[in-house]
């Protein structure tokens, strides 16, 4: 391993947040039944003409924008021309020589900028589902906006491939330009992996790998070239320009073609579109959705709330979440009790939901729940009630303490009766805590918890119980 | 319906007499419908013809209750469109193109398609998957092409107008071998959105008819931006028939010398002085101009228009729609179905196209064409420094043998030479009949205009034809 430097450029295929596809009307609903968002324009009809989705292009440009790329003012579109049968044209609309995006990058948290190459605009194909003795063919997916992020050849780790992935999904999460799921397809990867001896400059033989369908498989298969590759090197073999597909279960890439098979895509330029001018004015109103940058805000929240890094960085994989952490310490200045809070009780609530938009709380209500909480007013298990309640309602927590009754019981004059009762219903225990077996004690305190139907302040219970048997005994 | 001969009127005088109760719009249909199934045996210029629709159409215009024939190539919804080939064999539009919704608005009546060569790749009709069209003066001879089918329904009145695409003067040549008006509009100007293109950055489609007047009103009704066709120009709307009324007094009309060279025929020659003596009694001023790129205006035409369609025809594939030869694999699938789908012409576009785009040949063939298309362009707007339009022959020769020309690809090629110059530079041009040849062949002339300024050639071409009555002639089969 030592011998050599790994050197891997990443092609990433984004889909755009959009409603509508990128050059025709239909909806770009992930999970409708096959062949129903379709129309003749993506199912390539005779006759039919492209119209650009201005959104697409909106979108395309805020993230070349976000990902720090010079971006070319007068753009036009291009046939991509190749044969399969989810390509309902046979030819896909791309770009090619004048990319919305070049020369950009996206910084590692190392510090290391990983250089983007282009970032240009396309239209999805369609998908293929192969049966035992034929094929089917969907056309939901033809014509959904994807955007091409193509890196330099520039990341030297698998690590760091994994990295620039992460950082890349927040980055395009963040500005709300793409849900980036790629479970669900919405971003795909494919790599190209080279290995040189340390001291060469020149760059050896690329291969190029498709099919890791997640972030392991990108790794996994990223390690496996490595290695097939450094063992082929080793033993003084040559290595094939080639294709090849990462295998999941046999965790290995197989050849799937040759330099000799590569495709001649015959690109020109569409002329059913005309050339498009990105005027300051669209830049300008692109930038404005241009937040803080996930590395900045995981920086700012590391220095500023003293949290752990385990925390900040579940904080900032997700947008919302932060936003809602940070809005929640303006009306409770507790950063790390709300960050307890929030990624404890809340993000369980919020993860077993799958949906943010199911809740209803609002950080003002949240803060306060903690507060009452770090106040002696709610106790753990109150707390988590009134959170349950108001979660996906935003009921007023206040209202809603009074309500339940699950104001904390921790007035002795209220408690000091309960505790009477228990120390008169529990003589063995009594005597056995008297006797020097301390642990009786929190026997009897859950009595108490029991009694108030959870609302005693536990602490407080503990303390009266022993002041009481100890008057008693005297 | 009384008296009225309807073969000697101009659609624009027929819905004037429906307008005006002298005949209805069901008895226009049924005298031309029948006059397709007495005569067209003979020309074989429709390849579907559809008895009257129940239900009339909503809309109106001043050609409305007027049937019109439309090219196999313009998508008309629930109708079979071909683009006259066996790989779109069957094929049922599920959609109106653009022209055909605004043709309906207006109250006009598609009477059927007509015949083509197919995918408007040929000069003659003769590369048409079902027959070949005949040229109504001649029957031995062709109507032209692409657009045979409808040039020579409307020479021979089996309808009053048609639609008509052209992309390297489909068009305009034969509409001069058939004796009619055929016009091509700036490419901008007309909605290409369902017409299955050939060229796309040369198609236009535009429309054929036997005078001036009819040319105007039908341009009203097809022209216009169009929210489906990113490349329809967002002008403001022209009233074409408002040029009718303008005489042509100080217009200048540019005769470019490379147009009057060897190869054009003596008569047509002959003819289009006479044609420049009409305009100069009418008060156009002549004038001598230049376009030196001329010569190369048919190889260029002939990579960029092949490179677009081997990419536009790639869709034909036997998977989703047309034509499709099963086989036991997904190439063999494609292969067997595009060689038995396509014809001989199809293909040798295809391949030449192919050709033009693949790496290590684009920049040599593709993008020196493009250059080259860009010098052809330059041509005409110096030219139109000094001039308001442009006269030349259509067609080198008149109309020619049937079978003449069909194996001999260069030849036929060499008879769009006047008109590929327009489409190449996206400019609106336009062929009207001047004359016969000694044989009793029309002969056509072609006026070319300014971008956008199709007017000025409806208003030079109706000054012409108040003054002769080449027009007005009719073949007799």
């Amino acid at each position: 391993m030592n011998e050599f430097d790994v050197v891997i450029g990443l092609e990433v295929h984004v889909q755009l947040k959009t409603k509508s596809k990128i050059f025709c009307s239909c909806s770009t609903e992930f999970e409708s039944p096959p062949n129903t968002n379709i129309c003749p324009i993506c199912c390539g009809y005779p006759g039919v003409l492209p119209v650009l989705n201005k959104k697409a292009l909106e979108l395309a440009i805020r993230v070349a924008i976000a990902l720090n790329c010079n971006i070319n003012r007068e753009i036009y579109f291009e046939r991509k021309n190749y044969f399969y049968p989810d390509l309902p044209k046979n030819y896909q609309i791309s770009q090619y020589k004048m990319p919305i995006g070049f020369d950009g990058f996206l910084e590692l948290l190392s510090g290391k900028a990983i250089k983007i190459k282009r970032v240009h605009l396309e239209e999805d194909a369609g998908k293929l589902i192969h049966k035992e003795n034929y094929s089917l063919v969907d056309f939901n997916r033809t014509g959904i906006p994807l955007l091409e992020i193509v890196s330099e050849p520039v990341i030297s780790s698998p690590y760091e491939a994994s990295e620039y992935l992460n950082y890349l999904k927040l980055t395009l999460q963040y500005i709300d330009a793409s849900d980036c799921d790629m479970e669900k397809g919405f971003l795909r990867c494919d790599a190209n992996i080279s290995l040189k001896p340390k001291d060469a400059t020149k760059l050896g033989t690329k291969v190029e790998i498709k099919n890791m369908n997640t972030f392991r498989g990108v790794v996994d298969a990223l390690e496996y070239e490595i290695k097939r590759q450094e063992s082929l090197l080793m033993n003084k073999k040559e290595i094939i320009q080639e294709t090849r597909l990462w295998n999941k279960d046999l965790s290995k890439t197989i050849s799937m073609r040759t330099k000799e098979e590569a495709h001649d895509y015959r690109y020109f330029p569409e002329p059913d579109l005309p050339d498009f001018f990105i005027t300051d004015k669209m830049l300008e109103e692109q930038k404005k959705f241009i937040v803080e940058k996930p590395q900045e805000k995981r920086k700012r929240f590391i220095e500023q709330y003293n949290l752990s890094y385990k925390e900040v960085d579940i904080m900032i994989s997700d947008l919302w979440l932060s936003n809602f952490f940070e809005k929640a310490i303006s009306f409770y200045n507790r950063p790390k009790e709300i960050s307890n809070w929030l990624l404890g009780p809340f993000l369980e609530k919020y993860n077993s939901l799958k949906d943010k938009d199911k809740i209803k709380i609002s950080p003002e209500n949240f803060s306060k729940i903690v507060k009452y909480f770090c106040e002696d007013k709610l106790n753990n298990l109150t707390a988590k009630t009134v959170l349950d309640l108001c979660i996906t309602t935003n009921a007023d927590v206040d209202d809603v303490i009074l309500k339940e009754g699950l104001s904390q019981v921790s007035l002795e004059d209220e408690l000091i009766k309960f505790i009477d009762e228990i120390i008169k219903e529990n003589p063995k225990a009594i005597s056995e805590y008297l006797n020097g077996k301390k642990e009786a004690i929190m026997f009897l305190v859950g009595c108490v918890m029991k009694k108030t139907n959870k609302k005693a302040n536990p602490k407080v219970a503990k303390e009266l119980l022993e002041r009481r048997i100890n008057e008693k005994s005297h | 319906m009384g008296n009225i001969n309807l073969i000697n009127l101009s659609g624009f005088e027929i819905a004037k007499n429906i307008r005006e109760n002298l005949i209805t719009s069901k008895e226009v249909y049924q005298f031309f419908y029948n006059r397709i199934k007495e005569l067209d045996s003979k020309l074989n210029s429709f390849i579907e013809v559809y008895e009257e629709a129940e239900r009339k159409p909503d809309g109106d215009s001043q050609l409305k209750g007027l049937p019109i024939a439309i090219k196999d190539n313009i998508c008309i919804k629930g109708k079979k469109i071909t683009c006259a080939s066996k790989i779109l064999a069957n094929h049922i539009s599920v959609y109106d193109a653009t022209v055909i919704k605004k043709l309906k608005e207006a109250g006009l009546k598609i009477i059927g398609t007509t015949n083509m060569d197919e995918f408007a790749f040929g000069s003659s009709t003769e590369n048409s998957c079902y027959f070949t069209t005949k040229n109504p003066w001649n029957t031995k001879k062709v109507p032209g092409g692409s657009s045979g089918g409808s040039a020579a329904a409307v020479a021979l009145r089996l309808v009053p107008f048609a639609l008509g695409s052209d992309t390297g003067g489909s068009i305009r040549q034969p509409a001069s071998f058939c004796g009619v008006v055929g016009f091509k509009p700036t490419y901008g100007l007309v909605s290409r959105y369902g017409l299955i293109a050939f060229a796309s950055s040369l198609d236009q489609i535009g429309p054929i008819t036997t005078n001036f007047i009819d040319c105007a009103y039908l341009l009203n009704i097809i022209s216009g931006k169009d929210k489906n066709d990113s490349t329809s120009a967002d002008i403001e709307k022209i009233d074409f028939t408002k040029y009718l009324n303008e005489d042509i007094k100080g217009l200048k009309i540019g005769i470019p010398k490379e147009y009057f060279k060897e190869g054009l025929d003596k008569e047509i020659k002959e003819s289009l002085k006479e044609v420049i003596e009409v305009f100069k009694k009418n008060g156009a001023i002549i004038l001598d101009i230049n376009l030196p790129h001329t010569e190369y205006a048919v190889a260029t035409y002939y990579i960029l228009a092949s490179s677009e369609a081997s990419s536009n025809l790639a869709r034909y594939d036997g998977i989703k729609y047309g034509f499709r030869k099963e086989e036991d694999s997904l190439s063999k699938l494609y292969t067997s179905t595009r060689r038995d789908g396509f014809g001989l012409e199809a293909k040798r576009r295809i391949f030449l196209g192919t050709f033009s785009l693949s790496s290590g040949y684009y920049d040599a063939y593709y993008l020196r064409a493009l250059k080259v298309r860009t010098l052809i362009r330059l041509d005409f707007e110096n030219a139109f420094k000094e001039v308001d339009a442009i006269l030349t022959p259509t067609s080198p020769t008149p109309a020619f043998d049937i079978g003449e020309k069909i194996d001999d690809p260069l030849s036929m090629y060499l008879s769009d030479i006047y008109t590929i110059p327009a489409n190449l530079a996206g400019l609106p041009a336009v062929s009207f009949p001047c004359g016969f040849t000694k044989n009793n062949l029309p002969i056509g002339a072609q006026l070319i205009g300014k971008e956008f300024c199709d007017g000025i050639l409806i208003r030079l071409g109706f000054s012409y034809q108040c003054k002769t009555d080449y027009h007005k002639r009719i073949p007799e089969l």
